[in-house]
Protein backbone atom coordinates (compact mmCIF):
# COMPACT_ATOMS: atom_id res chain seq x y z
CA UNK A 1 0.00 0.00 0.00
CA UNK A 2 2.70 2.23 0.67
CA UNK A 3 4.79 0.93 -2.10
CA UNK A 4 3.00 2.16 -4.55
CA UNK A 5 2.71 5.91 -2.99
CA UNK A 6 4.01 8.30 -5.54
CA UNK A 7 6.59 10.40 -2.87
CA UNK A 8 7.90 6.82 -1.52
CA UNK A 9 8.95 5.54 -5.44
CA UNK A 10 10.42 9.03 -6.21
CA UNK A 11 12.50 9.06 -2.81
CA UNK A 12 13.25 5.60 -3.81
CA UNK A 13 14.49 6.21 -7.00
CA UNK A 14 16.32 9.54 -5.91
CA UNK A 15 18.04 7.27 -3.46
CA UNK A 16 19.01 4.53 -6.38
CA UNK A 17 20.02 7.09 -8.56
CA UNK A 18 22.72 8.82 -6.35
CA UNK A 19 24.32 5.51 -5.63
CA UNK A 20 24.53 4.90 -9.21
CA UNK A 21 26.30 8.25 -9.41
CA UNK A 22 28.47 7.88 -6.61
CA UNK A 23 29.38 4.49 -7.41
CA UNK A 24 30.51 6.11 -10.67
CA UNK A 25 32.10 8.91 -9.15
CA UNK A 26 34.20 6.41 -7.00
CA UNK A 27 34.63 4.14 -9.81
CA UNK A 28 36.80 6.71 -11.61
CA UNK A 29 38.99 6.82 -8.80
CA UNK A 30 39.91 4.28 -8.73
CA UNK A 31 43.11 2.32 -10.40
CA UNK A 32 41.24 0.18 -12.82
CA UNK A 33 39.64 3.19 -14.30
CA UNK A 34 42.43 5.97 -14.07
CA UNK A 35 44.47 3.71 -16.59
CA UNK A 36 41.91 4.54 -19.28
CA UNK A 37 41.28 8.27 -17.92
CA UNK A 38 37.65 7.59 -17.05
CA UNK A 39 36.15 11.04 -16.02
CA UNK A 40 33.56 11.09 -13.00
CA UNK A 41 29.87 12.58 -12.89
CA UNK A 42 31.46 16.15 -12.31
CA UNK A 43 34.41 16.17 -14.88
CA UNK A 44 31.26 14.26 -17.48
CA UNK A 45 28.85 17.45 -16.31
CA UNK A 46 31.22 20.00 -17.00
CA UNK A 47 32.45 18.79 -20.27
CA UNK A 48 28.88 18.94 -21.52
CA UNK A 49 28.09 22.30 -20.38
CA UNK A 50 30.95 23.06 -22.15
CA UNK A 51 30.23 21.63 -25.13
CA UNK A 52 26.66 22.98 -24.68
CA UNK A 53 28.43 26.64 -25.65
CA UNK A 54 29.91 25.25 -28.60
CA UNK A 55 28.07 25.28 -32.06
CA UNK A 56 29.70 21.84 -32.88
CA UNK A 57 27.44 20.04 -30.63
CA UNK A 58 24.71 21.51 -31.35
CA UNK A 59 24.88 20.67 -35.09
CA UNK A 60 25.95 17.32 -33.90
CA UNK A 61 22.68 17.25 -32.19
CA UNK A 62 20.62 18.34 -35.04
CA UNK A 63 22.69 16.32 -37.91
CA UNK A 64 21.70 12.46 -36.04
CA UNK A 65 18.20 13.71 -34.79
CA UNK A 66 17.62 14.47 -38.89
CA UNK A 67 18.86 11.44 -40.01
CA UNK A 68 17.27 9.47 -37.16
CA UNK A 69 13.48 11.28 -38.19
CA UNK A 70 14.04 10.50 -41.96
CA UNK A 71 15.22 7.54 -41.89
CA UNK A 72 12.05 7.07 -39.91
CA UNK A 73 9.56 8.66 -41.85
CA UNK A 74 10.91 7.38 -45.03
CA UNK A 75 10.41 3.79 -43.68
CA UNK A 76 6.59 4.62 -42.51
CA UNK A 77 6.06 6.08 -45.66
CA UNK A 78 7.39 2.99 -47.72
CA UNK A 79 6.97 0.17 -45.32
CA UNK A 80 3.08 1.02 -44.23
CA UNK A 81 1.46 1.42 -47.21
CA UNK A 82 3.11 -1.36 -48.44
CA UNK A 83 2.84 -3.79 -45.78
CA UNK A 84 -1.20 -3.16 -45.80
CA UNK A 85 -1.20 -3.95 -49.28
CA UNK A 86 0.67 -7.17 -49.32
CA UNK A 87 -1.16 -8.02 -45.93
CA UNK A 88 -4.86 -7.64 -48.29
CA UNK A 89 -4.24 -10.35 -50.08
CA UNK A 90 -3.04 -13.96 -49.46
CA UNK A 91 -1.66 -14.43 -52.80
CA UNK A 92 0.74 -11.18 -52.21
CA UNK A 93 1.48 -12.40 -48.95
CA UNK A 94 2.88 -16.17 -49.66
CA UNK A 95 4.66 -14.39 -52.58
CA UNK A 96 6.67 -11.80 -50.61
CA UNK A 97 7.13 -14.00 -47.45
CA UNK A 98 10.10 -15.46 -48.26
CA UNK A 99 11.78 -12.27 -49.51
CA UNK A 100 10.93 -9.95 -46.24
CA UNK A 101 12.15 -12.77 -44.17
CA UNK A 102 15.43 -13.07 -46.09
CA UNK A 103 15.82 -9.70 -46.51
CA UNK A 104 14.94 -8.12 -43.28
CA UNK A 105 17.58 -10.28 -41.56
CA UNK A 106 20.41 -8.61 -43.70
CA UNK A 107 21.77 -6.38 -40.51
CA UNK A 108 21.93 -3.11 -42.30
CA UNK A 109 25.44 -2.29 -40.53
CA UNK A 110 26.54 -4.29 -42.67
CA UNK A 111 25.08 -2.69 -45.83
CA UNK A 112 27.12 0.48 -44.68
CA UNK A 113 30.55 0.31 -46.77
CA UNK A 114 27.73 -0.02 -49.71
CA UNK A 115 25.85 2.34 -48.92
CA UNK A 116 29.43 4.76 -48.56
CA UNK A 117 30.34 3.98 -52.00
CA UNK A 118 27.37 4.85 -53.12
CA UNK A 119 26.06 7.77 -51.31
CA UNK A 120 29.96 8.83 -50.11
CA UNK A 121 30.06 10.54 -46.39
CA UNK A 122 26.67 12.10 -46.19
CA UNK A 123 23.54 12.65 -44.31
CA UNK A 124 22.08 10.64 -47.58
CA UNK A 125 24.09 7.64 -46.53
CA UNK A 126 22.95 7.40 -42.80
CA UNK A 127 19.16 8.20 -44.07
CA UNK A 128 19.45 5.38 -46.66
CA UNK A 129 20.72 2.54 -43.99
CA UNK A 130 18.65 3.67 -41.08
CA UNK A 131 15.68 3.17 -43.63
CA UNK A 132 16.51 -0.30 -44.66
CA UNK A 133 16.85 -1.25 -40.71
CA UNK A 134 13.60 0.09 -39.80
CA UNK A 135 11.22 -0.70 -42.94
CA UNK A 136 11.24 -4.24 -41.49
CA UNK A 137 9.37 -4.02 -38.19
CA UNK A 138 7.15 -1.04 -39.54
CA UNK A 139 6.51 -3.70 -43.17
CA UNK A 140 5.98 -6.77 -41.30
CA UNK A 141 3.46 -5.27 -38.45
CA UNK A 142 1.71 -3.34 -41.48
CA UNK A 143 0.87 -6.69 -43.16
CA UNK A 144 -0.43 -8.07 -40.03
CA UNK A 145 -2.75 -4.90 -40.37
CA UNK A 146 -3.82 -5.81 -43.28
CA UNK A 147 -4.90 -9.42 -42.54
CA UNK A 148 -6.35 -8.73 -39.27
CA UNK A 149 -8.64 -5.79 -40.62
CA UNK A 150 -11.84 -7.16 -38.80
CA UNK A 151 -14.66 -7.65 -41.15
CA UNK A 152 -17.40 -7.15 -38.83
CA UNK A 153 -16.17 -3.76 -37.58
CA UNK A 154 -16.44 -2.30 -41.11
CA UNK A 155 -19.96 -3.99 -41.37
CA UNK A 156 -21.07 -1.86 -38.49
CA UNK A 157 -19.42 0.93 -39.82
CA UNK A 158 -21.07 1.05 -43.22
CA UNK A 159 -24.36 0.05 -41.68
CA UNK A 160 -24.32 3.22 -39.37
CA UNK A 161 -23.49 4.82 -42.44
CA UNK A 162 -20.29 6.32 -41.49
CA UNK A 163 -18.93 8.86 -44.70
CA UNK A 164 -15.86 7.42 -46.20
CA UNK A 165 -13.57 10.32 -44.18
CA UNK A 166 -15.16 9.16 -40.98
CA UNK A 167 -14.73 5.21 -41.71
CA UNK A 168 -11.03 6.33 -42.12
CA UNK A 169 -10.26 8.18 -39.11
CA UNK A 170 -12.44 6.58 -36.56
CA UNK A 171 -12.31 2.66 -37.75
CA UNK A 172 -9.66 1.74 -40.67
CA UNK A 173 -6.87 4.21 -38.82
CA UNK A 174 -7.61 3.04 -35.26
CA UNK A 175 -7.39 -0.03 -35.96
CA UNK A 176 -4.00 -0.17 -38.05
CA UNK A 177 -2.15 1.90 -35.62
CA UNK A 178 -3.01 -0.30 -33.00
CA UNK A 179 -1.33 -3.24 -35.18
CA UNK A 180 1.55 -1.13 -36.69
CA UNK A 181 2.30 0.67 -32.97
CA UNK A 182 4.52 -2.59 -31.50
CA UNK A 183 6.88 -2.35 -35.26
CA UNK A 184 6.54 1.40 -34.81
CA UNK A 185 8.29 1.23 -31.40
CA UNK A 186 10.72 -0.75 -32.23
CA UNK A 187 11.85 0.63 -35.07
CA UNK A 188 12.37 4.29 -33.58
CA UNK A 189 14.92 2.50 -30.78
CA UNK A 190 16.47 0.77 -33.50
CA UNK A 191 16.96 3.43 -35.88
CA UNK A 192 18.74 5.38 -33.62
CA UNK A 193 21.53 2.53 -32.98
CA UNK A 194 21.52 2.26 -36.10
CA UNK A 195 22.18 5.93 -37.36
CA UNK A 196 25.01 6.11 -34.64
CA UNK A 197 26.89 3.18 -36.06
CA UNK A 198 25.97 4.39 -39.38
CA UNK A 199 27.60 7.76 -38.54
CA UNK A 200 30.64 5.95 -36.76
CA UNK A 201 31.22 3.81 -39.59
CA UNK A 202 31.23 6.21 -42.51
CA UNK A 203 32.79 8.95 -40.18
CA UNK A 204 29.75 11.29 -41.84
CA UNK A 205 30.71 14.91 -40.36
CA UNK A 206 28.28 17.14 -38.47
CA UNK A 207 26.60 13.89 -36.25
CA UNK A 208 26.82 12.49 -33.04
CA UNK A 209 28.91 9.79 -34.09
CA UNK A 210 31.44 11.83 -35.63
CA UNK A 211 31.81 13.64 -32.85
CA UNK A 212 32.48 10.48 -30.63
CA UNK A 213 35.24 9.08 -32.81
CA UNK A 214 36.91 12.72 -32.56
CA UNK A 215 37.05 12.66 -29.12
CA UNK A 216 38.39 9.21 -28.95
CA UNK A 217 40.93 9.92 -31.83
CA UNK A 218 41.90 13.01 -29.65
CA UNK A 219 41.65 11.32 -26.41
CA UNK A 220 39.20 13.54 -24.45
CA UNK A 221 37.49 11.40 -22.52
CA UNK A 222 35.03 14.03 -20.86
CA UNK A 223 33.46 14.74 -24.09
CA UNK A 224 33.35 11.34 -25.22
CA UNK A 225 31.19 10.49 -22.05
CA UNK A 226 29.49 13.92 -22.59
CA UNK A 227 28.00 12.65 -26.14
CA UNK A 228 27.65 9.22 -24.67
CA UNK A 229 25.22 11.45 -21.94
CA UNK A 230 23.92 13.40 -25.07
CA UNK A 231 22.71 10.12 -26.83
CA UNK A 232 20.96 8.74 -24.21
CA UNK A 233 19.22 11.86 -23.36
CA UNK A 234 18.11 11.12 -27.01
CA UNK A 235 17.13 7.54 -25.98
CA UNK A 236 15.54 8.63 -23.38
CA UNK A 237 13.42 11.57 -25.32
CA UNK A 238 12.14 9.03 -28.23
CA UNK A 239 11.03 6.63 -25.65
CA UNK A 240 9.55 8.91 -23.51
CA UNK A 241 8.09 10.45 -26.77
CA UNK A 242 6.34 7.47 -27.84
CA UNK A 243 4.88 6.71 -24.55
CA UNK A 244 3.23 9.79 -24.61
CA UNK A 245 1.88 9.14 -27.99
CA UNK A 246 0.58 5.84 -27.41
CA UNK A 247 -1.15 7.43 -24.10
CA UNK A 248 -2.96 9.90 -26.47
CA UNK A 249 -3.22 7.46 -29.43
CA UNK A 250 -3.79 4.20 -27.77
CA UNK A 251 -5.52 4.62 -25.00
CA UNK A 252 -8.80 2.97 -25.90
CA UNK A 253 -6.59 -0.47 -26.85
CA UNK A 254 -7.09 -3.21 -24.02
CA UNK A 255 -3.93 -3.80 -23.96
CA UNK A 256 -2.54 -1.11 -22.73
CA UNK A 257 -5.67 0.97 -21.23
CA UNK A 258 -3.93 -0.28 -17.49
CA UNK A 259 -1.02 1.79 -18.57
CA UNK B 1 12.60 -37.04 -35.51
CA UNK B 2 9.12 -38.59 -35.02
CA UNK B 3 7.93 -40.14 -37.63
CA UNK B 4 4.43 -38.11 -39.43
CA UNK B 5 1.50 -39.58 -40.14
CA UNK B 6 0.94 -39.50 -43.49
CA UNK B 7 -0.86 -36.89 -45.11
CA UNK B 8 -3.74 -37.34 -47.07
CA UNK B 9 -2.77 -36.08 -51.08
CA UNK B 10 -4.82 -32.95 -50.99
CA UNK B 11 -3.20 -31.85 -48.22
CA UNK B 12 0.84 -32.50 -49.51
CA UNK B 13 -0.85 -30.86 -52.52
CA UNK B 14 -1.86 -27.07 -51.88
CA UNK B 15 1.49 -27.25 -49.42
CA UNK B 16 3.08 -27.57 -52.90
CA UNK B 17 0.98 -24.59 -54.16
CA UNK B 18 1.95 -23.06 -51.09
CA UNK B 19 5.76 -23.30 -51.64
CA UNK B 20 5.74 -22.87 -55.16
CA UNK B 21 3.76 -19.28 -54.30
CA UNK B 22 7.06 -18.50 -51.80
CA UNK B 23 9.37 -19.13 -54.55
CA UNK B 24 8.24 -17.99 -57.99
CA UNK B 25 9.24 -13.98 -56.81
CA UNK B 26 12.81 -14.76 -55.08
CA UNK B 27 13.44 -16.81 -58.48
CA UNK B 28 12.09 -13.96 -60.50
CA UNK B 29 13.98 -11.50 -59.08
CA UNK B 30 17.20 -13.61 -59.12
CA UNK B 31 16.79 -14.12 -62.48
CA UNK B 32 16.43 -10.21 -63.19
CA UNK B 33 18.90 -9.45 -61.28
CA UNK B 34 21.34 -11.85 -63.43
CA UNK B 35 20.21 -10.83 -66.52
CA UNK B 36 20.15 -7.07 -65.62
CA UNK B 37 23.79 -7.22 -64.37
CA UNK B 38 25.38 -9.76 -66.84
CA UNK B 39 26.22 -6.72 -68.99
CA UNK B 40 27.01 -4.26 -65.83
CA UNK B 41 30.00 -2.09 -66.81
CA UNK B 42 29.12 -0.39 -63.25
CA UNK B 43 31.71 -0.36 -60.94
CA UNK B 44 29.23 -0.40 -58.23
CA UNK B 45 26.95 -2.94 -59.32
CA UNK B 46 29.27 -6.14 -61.02
CA UNK B 47 27.50 -8.69 -62.75
CA UNK B 48 25.86 -11.22 -60.42
CA UNK B 49 27.95 -14.31 -62.23
CA UNK B 50 30.57 -12.56 -61.06
CA UNK B 51 29.95 -12.36 -57.70
CA UNK B 52 28.58 -16.01 -57.25
CA UNK B 53 32.10 -16.90 -59.07
CA UNK B 54 34.04 -14.99 -56.38
CA UNK B 55 31.99 -15.80 -53.80
CA UNK B 56 32.62 -19.57 -54.58
CA UNK B 57 36.49 -18.87 -55.03
CA UNK B 58 36.75 -16.66 -51.38
CA UNK B 59 34.25 -18.50 -49.27
CA UNK B 60 33.84 -21.93 -50.38
CA UNK B 61 37.36 -23.10 -51.69
CA UNK B 62 39.61 -20.18 -50.19
CA UNK B 63 38.32 -21.08 -46.45
CA UNK B 64 36.71 -18.03 -46.01
CA UNK B 65 33.85 -19.74 -44.22
CA UNK B 66 36.65 -21.18 -41.52
CA UNK B 67 38.24 -17.51 -41.29
CA UNK B 68 35.52 -15.32 -41.26
CA UNK B 69 32.52 -17.07 -40.65
CA UNK B 70 33.14 -19.53 -37.96
CA UNK B 71 34.82 -17.14 -35.74
CA UNK B 72 32.35 -14.73 -35.96
CA UNK B 73 29.33 -17.14 -34.97
CA UNK B 74 31.23 -18.25 -32.11
CA UNK B 75 31.58 -14.41 -31.03
CA UNK B 76 27.78 -14.26 -31.71
CA UNK B 77 26.68 -16.97 -29.82
CA UNK B 78 29.28 -16.25 -27.05
CA UNK B 79 28.24 -12.50 -26.24
CA UNK B 80 24.56 -13.37 -26.49
CA UNK B 81 24.89 -16.23 -24.36
CA UNK B 82 26.49 -13.94 -21.81
CA UNK B 83 23.59 -11.35 -22.66
CA UNK B 84 21.36 -14.44 -21.44
CA UNK B 85 22.65 -15.27 -18.61
CA UNK B 86 22.93 -11.81 -17.57
CA UNK B 87 19.39 -10.68 -18.40
CA UNK B 88 17.94 -13.62 -17.16
CA UNK B 89 19.68 -13.29 -13.63
CA UNK B 90 19.09 -9.89 -13.16
CA UNK B 91 15.45 -9.27 -14.11
CA UNK B 92 14.26 -12.33 -12.24
CA UNK B 93 16.01 -10.58 -9.10
CA UNK B 94 14.15 -7.64 -10.29
CA UNK B 95 11.07 -8.89 -11.09
CA UNK B 96 10.63 -10.75 -7.47
CA UNK B 97 11.67 -7.44 -5.84
CA UNK B 98 9.45 -5.12 -6.67
CA UNK B 99 10.64 -2.08 -4.33
CA UNK B 100 14.41 -3.06 -5.90
CA UNK B 101 13.16 -2.78 -9.56
CA UNK B 102 11.09 0.56 -8.90
CA UNK B 103 14.16 1.71 -7.16
CA UNK B 104 16.56 0.83 -9.70
CA UNK B 105 13.93 1.50 -12.74
CA UNK B 106 15.91 5.40 -13.84
CA UNK B 107 19.20 3.75 -13.86
CA UNK B 108 18.03 1.13 -15.96
CA UNK B 109 15.94 3.17 -18.60
CA UNK B 110 19.03 5.49 -18.77
CA UNK B 111 21.39 2.39 -20.06
CA UNK B 112 19.13 0.71 -21.52
CA UNK B 113 18.21 4.31 -23.72
CA UNK B 114 21.90 4.39 -25.04
CA UNK B 115 21.98 3.36 -28.59
CA UNK B 116 24.47 0.61 -28.31
CA UNK B 117 27.00 1.90 -30.99
CA UNK B 118 27.59 4.90 -29.01
CA UNK B 119 29.38 3.25 -26.48
CA UNK B 120 31.47 1.87 -28.97
CA UNK B 121 34.62 4.24 -28.10
CA UNK B 122 34.15 3.97 -24.93
CA UNK B 123 34.91 0.31 -25.41
CA UNK B 124 37.67 0.85 -27.57
CA UNK B 125 39.01 3.29 -25.11
CA UNK B 126 38.90 1.06 -21.85
CA UNK B 127 39.26 -2.42 -23.41
CA UNK B 128 41.12 -1.82 -26.44
CA UNK B 129 39.80 -3.35 -29.66
CA UNK B 130 40.74 -7.04 -28.84
CA UNK B 131 38.18 -9.72 -28.26
CA UNK B 132 37.36 -8.75 -25.04
CA UNK B 133 36.00 -5.33 -26.74
CA UNK B 134 33.97 -7.13 -28.83
CA UNK B 135 32.47 -9.22 -26.55
CA UNK B 136 31.20 -6.77 -23.75
CA UNK B 137 29.82 -4.41 -26.29
CA UNK B 138 27.80 -8.23 -27.80
CA UNK B 139 26.87 -9.01 -24.72
CA UNK B 140 26.32 -5.21 -22.73
CA UNK B 141 24.07 -4.12 -25.68
CA UNK B 142 21.82 -6.96 -25.99
CA UNK B 143 21.34 -7.58 -22.32
CA UNK B 144 18.79 -4.90 -21.90
CA UNK B 145 15.62 -6.24 -24.32
CA UNK B 146 16.26 -9.59 -21.82
CA UNK B 147 16.00 -8.59 -18.65
CA UNK B 148 12.92 -5.79 -19.51
CA UNK B 149 11.24 -8.98 -20.90
CA UNK B 150 12.37 -11.14 -17.83
CA UNK B 151 11.08 -8.57 -15.26
CA UNK B 152 7.92 -8.57 -16.62
CA UNK B 153 7.39 -12.53 -17.39
CA UNK B 154 8.31 -13.25 -13.28
CA UNK B 155 5.87 -10.06 -12.63
CA UNK B 156 3.04 -11.92 -14.46
CA UNK B 157 3.56 -15.58 -11.82
CA UNK B 158 0.21 -16.28 -10.26
CA UNK B 159 0.50 -14.80 -6.84
CA UNK B 160 -1.57 -18.02 -5.61
CA UNK B 161 1.74 -19.73 -7.18
CA UNK B 162 3.80 -17.46 -4.95
CA UNK B 163 2.05 -18.97 -1.92
CA UNK B 164 1.89 -22.03 -2.22
CA UNK B 165 5.83 -22.02 -3.34
CA UNK B 166 6.10 -20.18 0.18
CA UNK B 167 3.82 -22.80 2.18
CA UNK B 168 5.93 -25.56 0.35
CA UNK B 169 9.10 -23.60 1.21
CA UNK B 170 11.20 -24.23 -1.81
CA UNK B 171 14.59 -23.47 -2.38
CA UNK B 172 15.51 -20.28 -4.48
CA UNK B 173 17.27 -22.09 -6.44
CA UNK B 174 13.86 -24.56 -6.82
CA UNK B 175 11.49 -21.23 -7.26
CA UNK B 176 13.14 -20.15 -9.89
CA UNK B 177 13.88 -23.29 -11.52
CA UNK B 178 10.56 -25.13 -11.73
CA UNK B 179 8.38 -21.72 -11.35
CA UNK B 180 9.64 -18.44 -12.45
CA UNK B 181 11.89 -19.75 -15.38
CA UNK B 182 9.07 -21.44 -17.01
CA UNK B 183 6.51 -18.89 -16.51
CA UNK B 184 8.62 -15.91 -18.18
CA UNK B 185 9.92 -18.01 -20.47
CA UNK B 186 8.09 -17.15 -23.72
CA UNK B 187 8.45 -13.29 -22.35
CA UNK B 188 12.00 -14.23 -22.45
CA UNK B 189 11.99 -15.46 -25.98
CA UNK B 190 10.15 -12.68 -26.72
CA UNK B 191 13.05 -10.35 -25.72
CA UNK B 192 15.49 -12.91 -27.07
CA UNK B 193 14.40 -12.49 -30.53
CA UNK B 194 14.98 -8.99 -30.18
CA UNK B 195 18.34 -9.35 -28.39
CA UNK B 196 19.66 -11.22 -31.09
CA UNK B 197 18.78 -9.25 -34.13
CA UNK B 198 20.45 -6.54 -31.67
CA UNK B 199 23.58 -8.76 -31.43
CA UNK B 200 23.94 -9.52 -34.65
CA UNK B 201 24.38 -5.52 -35.77
CA UNK B 202 26.49 -5.03 -32.79
CA UNK B 203 28.79 -7.59 -33.85
CA UNK B 204 28.95 -6.29 -37.68
CA UNK B 205 29.88 -3.39 -36.24
CA UNK B 206 32.30 -4.32 -33.41
CA UNK B 207 34.46 -6.52 -36.15
CA UNK B 208 34.16 -3.46 -38.48
CA UNK B 209 36.40 -1.61 -35.58
CA UNK B 210 38.40 -3.98 -34.09
CA UNK B 211 40.93 -5.93 -34.98
CA UNK B 212 41.20 -8.12 -37.98
CA UNK B 213 38.98 -11.15 -38.26
CA UNK B 214 35.19 -11.93 -39.02
CA UNK B 215 32.63 -11.18 -41.97
CA UNK B 216 32.49 -7.17 -40.46
CA UNK B 217 35.64 -6.87 -40.87
CA UNK B 218 36.08 -8.19 -44.15
CA UNK B 219 33.19 -6.27 -45.82
CA UNK B 220 35.03 -3.22 -44.16
CA UNK B 221 38.20 -3.64 -45.31
CA UNK B 222 37.31 -4.92 -48.52
CA UNK B 223 35.02 -1.77 -49.11
CA UNK B 224 38.06 0.55 -47.55
CA UNK B 225 40.49 -1.06 -50.43
CA UNK B 226 37.66 -0.52 -53.36
CA UNK B 227 37.52 -4.31 -53.51
CA UNK B 228 33.71 -3.89 -54.88
CA UNK B 229 33.17 -7.89 -56.22
CA UNK B 230 34.75 -9.12 -52.36
CA UNK B 231 32.56 -6.82 -50.60
CA UNK B 232 29.26 -7.97 -52.42
CA UNK B 233 30.13 -11.52 -51.60
CA UNK B 234 30.54 -10.57 -48.34
CA UNK B 235 27.37 -8.47 -47.92
CA UNK B 236 25.60 -12.00 -49.70
CA UNK B 237 27.44 -14.33 -47.19
CA UNK B 238 26.11 -12.53 -44.10
CA UNK B 239 22.50 -12.10 -45.47
CA UNK B 240 23.10 -16.00 -45.55
CA UNK B 241 24.32 -16.08 -42.22
CA UNK B 242 21.81 -14.11 -41.19
CA UNK B 243 18.89 -16.07 -42.34
CA UNK B 244 20.47 -19.02 -41.33
CA UNK B 245 20.50 -17.79 -37.67
CA UNK B 246 16.82 -16.81 -37.46
CA UNK B 247 15.93 -20.70 -38.92
CA UNK B 248 17.82 -22.08 -36.14
CA UNK B 249 16.58 -19.34 -33.68
CA UNK B 250 12.88 -20.15 -34.43
CA UNK B 251 13.81 -24.23 -34.34
CA UNK B 252 15.42 -23.37 -31.05
CA UNK B 253 12.24 -20.95 -29.88
CA UNK B 254 9.91 -23.97 -31.01
CA UNK B 255 11.73 -26.49 -28.76
CA UNK B 256 11.99 -24.31 -25.79
CA UNK B 257 8.27 -23.65 -25.70
CA UNK B 258 7.28 -26.68 -26.85
CA UNK B 259 5.02 -27.13 -23.70
CA UNK B 260 3.70 -23.45 -23.81
CA UNK B 261 2.39 -24.02 -27.46
CA UNK B 262 0.79 -27.30 -26.21
CA UNK B 263 -0.52 -25.52 -23.33
CA UNK B 264 -2.52 -22.63 -25.44
CA UNK B 265 -3.53 -24.99 -27.86
CA UNK B 266 -5.27 -27.59 -25.10
CA UNK B 267 -6.42 -24.36 -23.09
CA UNK B 268 -7.91 -23.17 -26.58
CA UNK B 269 -9.58 -26.41 -27.03
CA UNK B 270 -7.09 -27.75 -29.80
CA UNK B 271 -5.93 -30.64 -29.91
CA UNK B 272 -2.42 -29.17 -31.10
Amino acid sequence: MRLDSAPWTLTLQVAATGLALAAWFLFARTGLADKADMPGPVETLSALWELWKTAGYWQAVGGTVRAWALGLLLSIAIGVPVGLLIGRSRRSFESTRFMIDFLRTIPSLALVPLALLLFGQSLTMVIVVCCLATVWPLLIQSIYAGQHADHYLHTVARSFRLSRWHRIAYVLAPEALAFIWPGLRIAATASLLVTIGAELVGAVRGTLGFNLLEAQAFNQPAFLFAYVLTSCALGLMINGGLLLLQRRLLWWHPAWRGG
Amino acid sequence: MTARPTQPAGQSRTRMVGLLWQAWLPLAAAVAIWFWSSGSQSYFFPPLSRVLEETWRIWFAGGGILRDIVPSFVRLITGFALALVLGVALGTILGINRTLEVAMRPVTEALRAIPGAALLPIAMMFLASGETMKLSMIAFISTWPILLNTIEGVRSVDPTLRLVMASFRLSPWYRFRYVFLPAAAPQIMAGARISFAVSVAVMVIVEMFGTPGGMGYFIRHAQQTFQVVPMWTGILMLGLFGYALNVLFRLIERRVLRWHYAMAAHSEGGNQ
